[in-house]
């Protein structure tokens, strides 16, 4: 008994011990801080899942080869709580369809999207614990359910254990939550109709379960390197398409079978982001691929002190001669320029010097008014004690900050930048040349271009896993006067990888998506994305409007308008766009085809200023004129990535909007100063759409009000006062 | 359309018409921060007024200037408020940089003229603990003290010089290396060095100019 109590003595102070080491582990166990990724594509051992989560704001991508799947599997954070993954795997057993002229040789792919919700987090007596679903909304042909927890014994041992429903319950036990209510002893392929895409959550944790458990060791001093063990709890003989043909038509040979259930595994990480993998399981079939993930939403302090603000000297020289009030302003348009800040209008009113600016360098509202009132307290008379800064943006003015130069000086070299933000009073503004004194003549029509190349792909098609073509993009921006401006964006092609690209789906909607195919290809040579007149006006200090002419994206052209209400010290916001829409013909040139569509939306925005999480809605008329509302959730971090997530909800059936169901996706934007080193308001777009079909499809519209005024109000200025003095 | 890669955005370039250019007190504005690429010449060095270091670690080159000596330690700063402090040439404290690193205790096997004093005596072994930021960890470091004579590997000695190599390990974390110091026989002082101050780290390199009035 005394014995068995020591070991238990033990045992209790080696779950302790990880907590107390933690730093020193940090060089023994290099890169131990982030889990690694399973085959399958999210974070687990080899081929199970466990229950560690990355932190909140954190993009992976993984891929793997496991015949005969080849796995690609895109992965967000948006809490750190919440797991949310894309797969796309490639079944290297079956064909794309079972028509032969349709398919070629091509493989099937299946898409889906899993989830998993971190419900317990670990502490020295309780198990990181969390709960999945692996196939959310999609065909089944991977569904399963999953609880999972994981508790560190040392440092450098993760033991996992769970329990899985669906393709998890390799060795069958009963279903424990059975005695909770007898319908989750039976087990349905999937809810609903015959699309796919839709949740399921009758099927979710039903049918006989299965248990599962493994553990990840790293080894001391080898760079990292991991090794996993685990009991495979999955069920071969009902995951993919097991039995080949007799599983499903277009499947040509079977999945073997495992020999063993103990599978084992290597990951090297080659740095902190980037893990190879390599395994044996199923006692018959060798694995390999990589990981590659990293937090992208905090703060980057190198870019911060790569990008100080630069010095200015002789600063009382310049005080002095700066009396002169047209001096000043002189002064003010070179010194803030030096800074990328550009002014527009000044003023000086008694004490108080009011400046106008524009600038396109920083996301951080208050990183601006910290650089410009710097600048102009380093240049102005000491007799000026308060600045004004507005901001315009589009020839808007989007707010005004009044700063009190003394309390700016006063917490500046201890960086107390929370009492310098009580002092600043923010407020909505209107533009008037009548407000200012100096308005310094800018020559007109003023010309933005850049050059940039671009890859379009096509993936996962029938004809063809990866096709895509390179392009050069020329892009332009003339201003022909405040608010005033032509947008063009066109592009010539220089390499074309659509030529086998014949897939054209069939939609019983107008195909106002659907027929990108053709665009894609019957624009080989050149194309005209863009080619539009804008016009934006503010009626008052807190409504914003544009109207635009010409041709708005890449399949459809017109004439129409946004209208945007963002009352500057609330957290939300109200607008509506009307578009009188013509498609565009598919080589993108300056004519039109026959089908045109009144499509509208009334927009609602709502932002919880604690989480950034931004709820926004869009309802109303879409281009295949169905009517419904778009839902989009996204949550924007430190950095400036955003993540989200849309579904939409129109009057078309699920049958009459295709595979699918309904329309959803998820996206992230990358800010790009993140690689670049260098301060840019650029951002690096993408999402993942399942399948693109005709139904709540909307216009891609350039400048969009409620990106544009994103400075325009108060709660914006919130997240970034720490960057005031930067 | 779909774009893979943010690659893609960063290789594109940008133009602009901008506003319009005033020309005004252009000596105002002082860009010192930009000189990644610093080629320390004579007539470089002959402008500088006060003693400085050119720091090359890794991912940029620096210069620190001297700001204040205290005994045979010398703290050297930067406009990016990062902050080195050498003994003789040896590198004993780093603040401001992303991994940072403090020695709080050091033990020589030397008598007079011991390595832990920034001397670097022939065949001498030490043993040193080092305090390491971010992550918190003291590690405990041997090393061993060999030297030679050399060729000055900067402009300003054109005579014969002595480079001391210092095998160091640290067995915990399985962390070793060579740190290189030259320096002047004459009077002691430090030339150049390569050190590594953090295991995660690379090599930091410092070449030393004494300006002397």
């Amino acid at each position: 008994m005394l014995v068995k109590n020591k070991k238990f003595f033990i045992f209790f102070l080696s779950l302790l011990s990880n907590f107390a080491n933690a730093s020193l582990d940090d060089y023994l166990y290099k890169f131990n801080h982030l889990p690694s990724y399973s085959n399958y594509g999210t974070i687990g051992l080899i081929q199970m899942p466990t229950a560690r989560m990355m932190p909140a704001g954190s993009l992976a991508f993984s891929w793997s080869h496991s015949d005969p799947y080849l796995t690609g599997s895109v992965l967000a954070y948006p809490f750190n709580w919440f797991e949310a993954s894309y797969q796309y795997t490639d079944i290297n057993n079956a064909f794309y369809s079972d028509v032969a002229l349709y398919s070629g040789k091509q493989s099937y792919k299946d898409k889906g999207f899993d989830v998993k919700f971190n419900i317990l987090k670990e502490s020295p007596f309780i198990p990181e614990t969390s709960v999945g679903i692996r196939d959310i909304a999609g065909t089944a042909v991977f569904g399963s359910e999953y609880i999972v927890f994981s508790k560190k014994i040392f440092s450098n041992l993760d033991l996992t254990f769970g329990l899985g429903w669906g393709n998890l319950n390799g060795n069958s036990i009963n279903n424990p939550l059975e005695y909770l209510d007898k319908r989750f002893k039976a087990r349905t392929l999937r809810d609903g109709g015959t699309q796919g895409g839709e949740l399921s959550p009758k099927r979710y944790f039903t049918g006989s379960a299965g248990t599962f458990g493994g553990f990840e060791y790293i080894f001391k001093n080898l760079n990292g390197l991991r090794f996993k063990l685990e009991y495979d709890g999955t069920n071969y003989k009902t995951e993919g398409f097991p039995y080949g043909k007799e599983s499903f038509n277009f499947a040509f040979e079977p999945v073997k079978q495992p020999k063993k259930d103990i599978n084992v595994g290597f990951v090297y990480p080659l740095n902190e982001f980037v893990h190879l993998k390599l395994a044996y399981i199923k006692g018959n079939t060798l694995n390999f691929g990589f990981s590659v993930a990293g937090n992208l939403g905090l703060k980057s302090t190198k870019l911060v002190k790569a990008n100080k603000p630069k010095r200015i000297i002789i600063s009382d020289k310049v005080k002095e001669m700066n009396v002169d009030q047209d001096r000043l302003f002189k002064s003010a348009l070179f010194a803030l320029k030096e800074q990328d800040i550009y002014l527009q209008n000044a003023s000086l009113e008694k004490n108080k010097l009011k400046v106008n600016i524009a600038q396109s360098t920083f996301q951080s509202y208050p990183r601006t008014i910290g650089r410009t009132a710097s600048t102009l307290d380093a240049i102005s008379p000491d007799n000026i004690d308060t600045f004004e800064i507005s901001n315009e943006n589009a020839g808007m003015q989007m707010y005004k900050a009044s700063i009190s130069r003394k309390s700016f000086q006063r917490y500046k070299d201890d960086n107390f930048y929370k009492l310098a933000a009580k002092d600043i009073d923010l407020s909505p503004s209107i533009y008037s040349t009548e407000d200012y004194q100096f308005n310094p003549e800018v020559s007109y029509p003023e010309a933005f271009w850049s050059i940039s190349p671009d890859i379009r792909t096509q993936v996962g098609g029938p004809d063809g896993f990866l096709l895509g073509d390179l392009r050069l993009n020329l892009n332009a921006e003339i201003i022909f006067q405040k608010g005033f401006s032509f947008l063009a964006r066109g592009s010539i092609g220089l390499y074309n990888g659509f030529k086998e690209l014949n897939y054209n789906p069939s939609t019983v909607l107008p195909p106002v998506r659907t027929d990108s195919v053709l665009y894609l290809k019957n624009t080989r040579d050149y194309a005209i994305t863009r080619f539009q007149a804008n016009k934006f006006k503010k009626f008052s200090k807190n409504t914003f409007s544009k109207i635009s002419f010409g041709v708005l994206e890449e399949m459809f052209g017109g004439y129409g308008g946004e209208f945007l209400y963002r009352p500057f010290n609330k957290n939300y916001a109200i607008g509506f766009e009307l578009w009188h829409l013509k498609q565009r013909d598919v080589k993108k040139t300056f004519k039109f085809q026959d089908y045109e569509v009144v499509s509208g939306h009334l927009n609602m925005f709502f932002l919880e200023p604690r989480s950034q999480v931004l709820l926004a809605l869009r309802g109303g008329r879409f281009l295949a004129k169905d009517s419904g509302i778009n839902i989009d959730f996204s949550r924007r971090f430190k950095s400036g990535l955003r993540m989200g997530a849309f579904f939409a909800l129109t009057d078309i059936s699920k049958e009459e909007f295709g595979e699918g169901s309904f329309d959803k996706g998820f996206y992230f934007h990358i800010p790009l100063e993140i690689f670049l080193g260098n301060y840019s308001t650029r951002n690096y777009e993408n999402g993942i759409r399942p399948i693109t079909r005709d139904g709540a499809a909307i216009l891609n519209n350039a400048q969009w009000l409620w990106g544009l005024t994103d400075r325009a109000q108060a709660v914006n200025f919130d997240r970034d006062w720490d960057d005031l003095y930067e | 359309m779909s774009k893979i890669l943010p690659l893609i955005f960063i290789l594109s370039s940008c133009g602009a018409i901008g506003m319009q250019e005033l020309p005004i007190i252009a000596s105002q504005i002082y860009d010192f921060e930009k000189n990644n690429t610093l080629d320390v010449t004579k007539e470089f060095y002959n402008t500088k007024k006060f003693s400085f270091i050119k720091v090359n670690k890794g991912s940029g080159q620096s210069i620190m200037t001297l700001s204040t000596i205290e005994g045979n330690k010398y703290t050297w700063l930067n406009s990016l408020d990062e902050k080195i402090v050498t003994l003789n040439g040896r590198i004993i404290e780093t603040k401001g940089f992303e991994k940072n690193m403090l020695l709080t205790t050091c033990k020589s096997s030397s008598g007079l003229r011991d390595f832990c004093d920034g001397y670097y005596e022939d065949q001498s072994h030490v043993s040193q603990t080092v305090f390491f930021s971010n992550p918190k960890a003291l590690i405990d470091i041997n090393s061993s003290i060999q030297d030679e004579e050399v060729n000055s590997p900067t402009i300003i000695h054109n005579h014969k010089i002595k480079l001391a190599k210092e095998n160091f390990s640290a067995n915990l974390i399985n962390w070793k290396g060579v740190n290189y110091f030259w320096f002047d026989p004459n009077d002691d002082m430090p030339i150049k060095t390569i050190q590594y101050t953090h295991p995660m780290i690379e090599a930091i390199e410092i070449e030393f100019y004494f300006i002397y009035e």
